[in-house]
């Protein structure tokens, strides 16, 4: 038997890389980089470094000296911090982590009405600088500490001599002679006594009346200040009393309006007015999370009056945003109406294509919609070159843009919050590197992954055997495409790489002429094929998946077909001819509708079926004669046991059914697997202009081999037969360029692959691996790869 | 008679031209008070003059010291070059925590201490120029037939709470006959939220540290009048741009950093 082979090569396709789980470059850890550069870098040779530091032979973030903490001369306790760095600025370095360390221990520090959670030796220069010593509280939590704050008793502490009472709001502690002096300075004339009278009224404003005289000089006014984002009104004594709200500006006799001046009532009191989330010029209690601001009525946004009865001109500011998300020139649909800090996901404008979807997902799951996943799989429509997430947030009644990750390293995912109903995006990381080394569908398939699984060629090409081709026998690929920088060689080593070759292999008689095979038709090379017939142009065309609204049939397997066949052994559907192909490869004896020859397939039992017991020695011959007896003498089925033999004996001889099962199939696998990695092959740009038509491109070489299946001579030259996406019509132009890499798949890279690199030309590696050119084919090195 | 009414007339023109000079001077005084400060800089008000003297310089050093990251000089070894959409030309924003490997390590503490560091940052960008204000300042008196001693301590500025305060540290005695004066306060203290905004710049850098990541909308809700930008870039670098919407005071930073703390396992099954 003469056999001749087809080399298939698709080049700028796609990239075969296997990471494995150490992704961290370099050999030693440079204290610091040389010419200036960064404290404690991970470099590949003591070159980089510094040569006035030292270096470590192990990465930085294991070495002790680059991790520790650095306590300044103040207190402050600073982590991560390379000990030379902190020699620098004079700190103490310590290489504990900061929660180990006394010193950074943080503890509540309480000084009158305010409070801090530092540690001890910086809560000390607080007291030193105030002049009197506090409260330090150890043993309780930051959200304990501020709490406390919450519940310490203030009120007004009013400061009388013969000739004036003023007030200031403190704590009954500081409302003593141990604060004489502070005290003293808020009096016109504070050496006209020693020691004024001090008396404190807890919970009492400056204004308050007590028995219808006010307790001091300080007297209400209709004036306001901003405070911790609430309006607050004022008393001639510069004191805030309470929340702002017109309807209690003091009146005499008013019982509910003196009140108001007497008591202090903190903003959360349920007797305290509230604001809308359009804002009031009436109301002072503002809350950013109610989406108001504190501010001069001027500067308020949407929803406001041009002036306010307030005389300071404070106001609640709404601070909404409105935005055209449609695009119809109005704000008026529902959600165009942005909360303060509420964010989405948008789109650039400009562009012919945006080339983004809005990707949504469950906030409290982290699962993508369904239907954004299955919508991103479009490779031609969404994540094509140029294209960019961004993040848009509202923030104080404006949008600021957000630019997600250059070459789309992040992208944008919305979702609805339950509590508030406003949206709230985040530009996410793209996890496209992490996806090209998941191998099996599940995990790759998972709704929060942003992967996607292309059943066909694994990365690291090597074929599983049919039990578990579903999880297995496929390629996990980035749902985001990644964006490529083409200025850097890395990048054109990515697409470069995107090459596969296929050995076709056919089985000629000693009746035919070998050396004229160039003039073969299409169906009569597929029916003469006896291995990796799909790179034939239109292998099994008769069976391709169906395409309906622009979606193809998704890959079958055997074991998870439903649909009625010729035998009606499965259900009720009727079998797509994609099915009947299925079912075809995995039984032998099936029937499909119609001959083998007409419908593009081989009908050489080689194709089919094994000698016993040795799957690698196919058999010989055609599958039955036309007119002939058995099963399959019509031509439209195989039987590896003709004329005879057990169904279990049939089993033993049957072929594992091919990685794909026609040309149409293999074509749509391998482009959709480049164009998803990255921006490599043919396809339109967010501008509207394609990209190179020799990025996607099929050459074929026929050769005649000896039985051994070495190479006799070339029958032809090298030939492109396809190129963007369509197979050539009419004569057919040689190939000038000898492509730089070859990977085949029977030479398995994954020794490169396992040390994290991919096999790809070395004219394009920025950084070979050790021993790279032992583990990958002849003309290709191991690359350790940095993609930006 | 018509000659007397004529020397009335010019007498009236004189009067009023006078009176026009005397409103004219006033006006220039109300308006142009810096004119006569000049004039009487170093006899009337020598802190006034220093802080005239340098406050543009300040402003000005402090603008570009925010826009890099917390550095005076562009940042160029341990920075990114980064440029706004509004903005002409790219400058370098510093890494404050920085990694350059590729996956879950945290970023290293290039600047621990970044208040004191900028701090630093403000005062020598401006050492030459206070040398040459107090220099210009002595030589005024001299001119002025004064015998000048200035005493120069260590300046000092720091960032506290609405302020950016430097004090000059100098005591400048003056003698003229028998009269002495001795001025001790000099310094400048310019309005500034900086404080707040290094806090919170300080507070990302920790988030980095650990979680990698960190929630700008977070900073913007607890802080009222703060704008906290992230923009992330093509090696993973993000950008930070922290706004005070008061002071319009804008510090850029970058950060490279991944969490520690992913489990890849599920990622490398088979």
């Amino acid at each position: 038997m003469n056999m001749r082979k087809i080399n298939m090569l698709l080049i700028g396709m796609f990239v075969l890389i296997v990471f494995g789980n150490s992704l961290i470059s370099g050999l030693v850890c440079c204290e610091k980089l040389r010419e200036g550069g960064p404290w404690c870098q991970d470099a590949t040779t003591t070159n980089e470094c510094d040569s006035a530091y030292t270096h470590w032979d192990k990465f930085c973030a294991v070495t002790p000296e680059c991790t520790g903490t650095c306590i300044e001369s103040t207190g402050k306790c600073a982590e991560n911090v390379p000990k030379a760095k902190c020699d620098l600025e004079e700190g103490a370095w310590d290489r504990r982590d900061a929660s180990e360390i006394e010193d950074c221990q943080e503890l509540c520090c309480m000084l009158g009405q305010e409070t801090w959670y530092i540690n001890a030796k910086e809560c000390k220069a607080i007291f030193t600088s105030y002049g009197y010593d506090g409260e330090m509280i150890t043993g309780i939590s930051r959200d304990d500490c501020y709490e406390r704050a919450t519940t310490v008793v203030t009120g007004a502490c009013v400061i009388s001599t013969s000739a004036e009472r003023n007030c200031t709001i403190t704590t009954e502690e500081q409302c003593t002679n141990a604060h004489l002096n502070e005290l003293k300075s808020r009096l016109a004339n504070p050496d006209i006594v020693k020691e004024p009278d001090l008396d404190f009224y807890p919970e009492r404003l400056c204004t308050a009346e007590i028995n219808n005289r006010f307790i001091s000089d300080c007297a209400p006014t209709n004036y306001s200040v901003c405070k911790d984002n609430k309006i607050y009104f004022l008393d001639t004594c510069g004191n805030t009393a309470n929340i702002y709200d017109l309807s209690k500006t003091y009146v005499r006799g008013n019982t509910e309006r003196e009140n108001y001046w007497t008591f202090m009532r903190d903003y959360f009191d349920p007797t305290i007015c509230n604001v809308t989330e359009a804002g009031s010029t009436t109301c002072g209690n503002c809350d950013t999370g109610s989406n108001t601001v504190c501010q001069d009525y001027k500067d308020a946004n949407v929803n406001q009056p041009s002036r306010t009865a307030n005389p300071s001109g404070l106001v609640c500011g709404d601070l909404s945003c409105e935005v055209d998300l449609n695009g119809d020139g109005d704000t008026r649909d529902p959600g165009e109406i942005k909360h303060h800090l509420e964010s989405w996901c948008g789109e650039i404008s400009g562009a012919k294509s945006s080339g983004i979807l809005i990707i949504h997902k469950n906030l409290t799951t982290g699962e993508i919609y369904k239907k954004d996943i299955e919508a991103l799989k479009n490779t031609s429509k969404y994540n094509i070159p140029g294209s960019r997430y961004y993040k848009l947030t509202c923030a104080y009644g404006k949008v600021l843009v957000e630019e997600c990750g250059d070459y789309r390293s992040s992208v944008c995912i919305e979702g609805i919050n339950d509590v508030t109903k406003d949206t709230s995006a985040s530009c996410e990381y793209n996890p496209w590197i992490n996806c090209l080394a998941i191998s099996n569908r599940t995990a790759c398939e998972d709704n929060t992954s942003l992967c996607k699984w292309i059943p066909g060629y694994r990365w690291d090409n090597l074929s599983i055997s049919e039990a578990n081709r579903k999880q297995y026998q496929g390629s996990c690929v980035p749902l985001i495409a990644k964006g490529l920088n083409f200025s850097k060689s890395s990048s054109a080593g990515l697409c470069q790489m995107s090459t596969v070759q296929v050995n076709t292999l056919f089985e000629s008689s000693i009746w035919s002429n070998r050396d004229n095979m160039d003039d073969w038709s299409d169906r009569r090379l597929a029916n003469r094929c006896i291995n990796d017939c799909y790179a034939l142009p239109f292998y099994g065309r008769v069976y391709n998946q169906q395409v309906k609204n622009r979606v193809v049939e998704e890959k079958q397997y055997p074991e998870e077909l439903s649909c009625e066949d010729a035998r009606g052994d499965y259900g009720n559907d009727v079998c797509t001819p994609y099915e009947l192909l299925t079912e075809f490869y995995d039984e032998s004896e099936f029937h499909l509708p119609s001959p083998l020859g007409v419908a593009y397939l081989s009908t050489r039992r080689g194709q089919y079926c094994h000698k016993e017991g040795e799957p690698d020695n196919w058999v010989s011959g055609g599958i039955t004669s036309i007119g002939g007896t058995g099963e399959c003498g019509a031509g439209d089925c195989y039987d590896c046991t003709p004329g005879a033999g057990s169904e279990s004996k049939d089993e033993d001889k049957e072929r594992d059914y091919p990685i794909y099962l026609t040309n149409d199939e293999w074509l749509r696998g391998i482009s959709e697997r480049t164009r998803s990695v990255a921006d490599c092959g043919y396809k339109s740009s967010i501008n509207g202009d394609y990209s190179d038509p020799e990025t996607e491109m099929i050459t074929a070489i026929i050769q005649k081999l000896s039985q051994k299946g070495n190479v006799k001579k070339n029958i032809t030259v090298e030939q492109i037969i396809w190129k963007a996406g369509a197979y050539i019509q009419g004569p057919l132009e040689p190939y000038e360029t000898t492509l730089d890499v070859v990977v085949n798949p029977e030479e398995d890279p994954s020794n490169c692959a396992a040390t994290g690199g991919i096999c790809m030309n070395a004219d394009y590696c920025d950084d070979e691996a050790e021993n790279g050119e032992i583990a990958c084919p002849s003309g290709a090195v191991c690359c350790t790869m940095q993609v930006d | 008679m018509i000659e007397k009414e004529g020397k009335r007339g010019q007498v009236t023109i004189f009067i009023i031209i006078g009176l026009l000079i005397v409103i004219l001077l006033i006006l220039v005084y109300l308006y142009y008070p810096e004119i006569f400060s000049k004039l009487s800089k170093s006899t009337k008000n020598p802190s006034g003059y220093i802080q005239k003297c340098i406050r543009d310089e300040m402003e000005d050093n402090i603008e570009i010291i925010l826009l890099q990251g917390g550095d005076f000089a562009s940042p160029e070894k341990i920075g990114y070059i980064y440029k706004q959409l509004d903005e002409d030309e790219p400058i370098y924003a510093k890494y404050l925590c920085y990694t350059n490997s590729d996956r879950y390590v945290p970023c290293i503490n290039q600047e621990p201490f970044l208040k004191t560091h900028v701090e630093s940052e403000i005062l020598n960008s401006v050492s030459d120029g206070i040398d040459n204000c107090f220099n210009s300042l002595v030589q005024s008196y001299e001119d002025e037939g004064y015998t000048v001693n200035l005493e120069e301590g260590i300046p000092k500025t720091e960032i506290t709470e609405n302020f950016i305060t430097t004090n000059f540290n100098r005591t400048l005695t003056l003698v003229k006959g028998d009269e002495t004066n001795v001025y001790r306060r000099f310094q400048i203290e310019l309005n500034s939220n900086l404080y707040e905004i290094l806090e919170v710049a300080d507070n990302i850098v920790s988030w980095e540290m650990v979680a990698g990541d960190s929630l700008p909308e977070a900073y913007m809700y607890y802080n009222p009048y703060l704008r906290v930008e992230k923009h992330i870039k093509s090696d993973d670098t993000k950008i930070y741009v922290i706004t005070d919407l008061k002071t319009e005071e804008s510090f850029r930073f970058a950060i490279r950093s991944y969490p520690n703390n992913i489990d890849l396992t599920a990622y490398f099954e088979i």
